[in-house]
């Protein structure tokens, strides 16, 4: 078998045989490495740790608590809430649960819309299911074997999703324990790596791929971090947001409105345009009093 | 303020809100920007587009008379409106809107004069944002996008540029100012310096940018003269501070939460009565207040004061003055600050004073 370079952050490099897995290097330079060690990148690309090493390639072990790890904390944390969710409800259809900027969400098919109190019984049974530990593994599967899997469970619109992942791209299924969704990846090597670091924020309504033509699905928000006090933090400045939300604080200082004949555009009031004027005179103040300074220096 | 711009080396200009379609065409805008675009069709079947941006506007400008090395750095500044389609879904408020008014201007200049016009564009950005309560500032370098006009190698030259100029900027600041890579994030016609700024809440929100483009003044036939009287193409620096005043806006509401410094303020002081006796005195405070230069308000209405004092309060005026019979008798006022219970009793002319020279506006 070929062999492939290695090449660590250090700049140290090692020979290893071509599809040898990210977690048997790790685990070759020291078991500890290897435990703490959730994913790794490859030139640069985030992947599963157990991933075969095919090429050359520069490699970085990520742990939970690095910033590459976060996205990976929420994307996990958005499949446990979809398994939490099926336990809770069965016969509830998944459908897609990305990563955003701050959190993640994902978009459920259920009957009976969520009343609040459901939020800490997900809440519980996420907890529940990351306390088991159980690892993500990676399977590809053929587009018909999707597509009779999918359909005998009734996951309707996940056969939607696999006849649109394009020809010559594997289909990818993650399991984490019995539960099983097809995802691009990558994921941490098991859902423990999640922690307790998470809060589901709210319920709202979806459509299907976003078309208001299409069946409306419910969405559930929610965001993860890798310690409870930067997830405290979080918690505390959306909170102070609120407070400061400019369209409610426009609207009690009576500076500006908006309206449906108009979306996205600007009715600025009499007390506003006082304010924006004098933004823009402190802006030409400035100028003036730059260019004053800058003529002395000169001279 | 114009006065005060030009004093900066900056001409105002107003430019076209609608040209011919043709026009963005040849400036790249509608094969790189288009989708973004608002078009009508005129009576005479002519397609206008709406000014997404003032840049090709500002080139037309510039070509009108010719010009030479001497006339460089030339600076073109503009309080444009742009229109910028959006889907309805990602518009926010004030934060993402779909017209908004740009603090632009183009800086038209050699090659050899780059740095030092990005060095004062940074200092005048970071000394307005000092004004502005922002201090905690953060630059982002955007490079080339796939969607692009113009050769690698001058897209090699202007990040070069921008990349000195971030360094420099770093070392001034002894490494207070934090910078960072945007590999893609760059305009379709150059890369460019995004100033992120840190609010009260730890929010970080971009605002200004400055861009170094070597193609939009080729493209749209701009040229100087130069010492040996060849004809140049001249670098056009894109920069704006505040980005979008709507958005700007928003962003100051947010990190005051309402309570504004008294300079910003949109109404500073409310003269409220407590009784309708005293409404001769409140309207001879709110004529004296407004001859010092303050924006002030009555409230003469049959309500009262505490009610009076709520109401002013929610809509954040940072000082309502309070007069009843004793007041006008003893010609005082009693001043109430937004946020505080307590209420000082001084003489009109004491506050007058007192809050003329607290709104004096920093610069």
């Amino acid at each position: 078998m070929t062999d492939v370079t290695i090449t660590f952050p250090d700049g140290k490099t090692k020979s290893v045989a071509a599809g040898t897995s990210g977690f048997d290097v790790a685990k070759g330079i020291s078991p500890s490495l290897a435990k703490r060690t959730i994913a790794m990148q490859l030139d640069g690309v985030l992947s599963d740790l157990h991933d075969p090493i095919l090429k050359d390639a520069a490699i970085n072990f990520v742990a939970r608590t690095d910033v590459a790890a976060l996205e990976l904390i929420r994307h996990d944390a958005a499949h446990v809430m979809a398994e939490a969710v099926q336990a809770l409800w069965p016969g509830t259809q998944v459908t897609i649960g990305p990563v955003i900027d701050n959190g993640f969400f994902y978009d459920f098919a259920k009957a009976e819309p969520f009343v609040p109190e459901d939020m800490a019984k997900i809440e519980k049974k996420m907890h529940e299911i990351i306390g088991k530990n159980a690892p993500f593994t990676k399977q590809v599967w053929s587009r018909d074997k999707a597509r009779q899997v999918f359909r005998d469970k009734g996951e309707l619109f996940k056969i939607e999703l696999v006849d649109a992942i394009p020809e010559g791209q594997d289909l990818k299924i993650y399991n984490q324990g019995e539960w099983f969704d097809l995802c691009r990846g990558p994921h941490m090597t098991s859902t423990g790596g999640i922690g307790k670091a998470f809060k589901l924020q709210k319920f709202a309504g979806a459509y299907w791929r976003g078309d208001s033509n299409n069946p409306q699905l419910q969405r559930i928000y929610g965001t993860a971090f890798a310690t409870q006090e930067e997830l405290d933090a979080y918690l505390r400045q959306i909170e102070e947001a609120e407070k400061r939300d400019h369209r409610k604080l426009g609207r009690e200082m009576d500076l500006f409105h908006f309206q449906e004949e108009a979306p996205g555009s600007v009715f600025w009031h009499p007390k506003a345009g006082r304010c924006s004027r004098r933004s823009s005179t402190t802006c030409a103040a400035s100028s003036r009093r730059l260019a004053t300074s800058k003529s002395i220096r000169r001279t | 303020m114009r006065r005060q711009q030009q004093k900066a080396g900056y001409v105002e200009v107003n430019s076209p809100d609608m040209m011919e379609k043709h026009f963005w065409e040849l400036s790249g805008h509608w094969e790189n920007y288009g989708e973004n675009m608002f078009t009508t069709t005129l009576p005479d079947e002519r397609v206008f587009c709406c000014k997404p941006m003032n840049c090709p506007g500002h080139v037309q400008i510039y070509k009108h008379g010719l010009k030479s090395y001497r006339d460089l750095p030339l600076k073109i500044a503009e309080f444009g409106k742009v229109h910028r389609y959006e889907p309805s879904g990602a518009l926010h408020g004030m934060l993402r809107v779909r017209h908004f008014t740009q603090d632009d201007a183009h800086i038209f200049i050699t090659e050899n004069q780059i740095m030092e016009e990005c060095l004062k564009i940074n200092d005048l950005m970071l000394s307005i944002y000092k004004d502005f309560g922002f201090e905690d500032i953060f630059i982002k370098l955007s490079t080339r996008p796939e969607k692009r006009v113009g050769a690698d190698h001058l897209w090699d030259k202007a990040e070069k540029a921008l990349q000195d100029v971030l360094n420099e900027v770093t070392k001034r600041s002894n490494g207070r100012i934090k910078t960072a890579l945007q590999p893609g994030e760059g305009a379709f016609y150059g890369p460019k310096l995004e100033y992120v700024l840190k609010d009260a809440i730890g929010r970080e929100w971009q605002c200004g940018t400055t861009q170094v483009d070597f193609n939009l003044a080729g493209r749209l036939g701009a040229f100087y003269i130069d010492e040996n009287s060849d004809k140049v193409t001249p670098v056009m620096i894109h920069r704006a501070m505040f980005g979008s005043l709507e958005r700007f806006t928003g962003i100051l509401i947010e990190n005051y939460a309402g309570h504004f410094p008294l300079w910003l303020a949109p109404l500073q002081v409310v003269v409220a009565t407590i009784t309708s006796e005293a409404d001769p005195y409140a309207a001879e405070v709110v004529a004296a207040f407004k001859e010092a230069g303050l924006r002030v308000e009555p409230d003469v209405r049959n309500e009262k004061i505490g009610y009076k004092v709520r109401e002013h309060s929610l809509a954040k005026v940072p000082v309502i003055l309070a007069v009843g019979m004793r007041d006008t008798e003893a010609r005082n006022v009693s001043v109430r600050r937004l946020g505080s219970q307590e209420q000082t009793v001084m003489s009109l002319d004491d506050a007058i004073a007192s809050l003329m020279s607290e709104a004096q506006q920093p610069g």
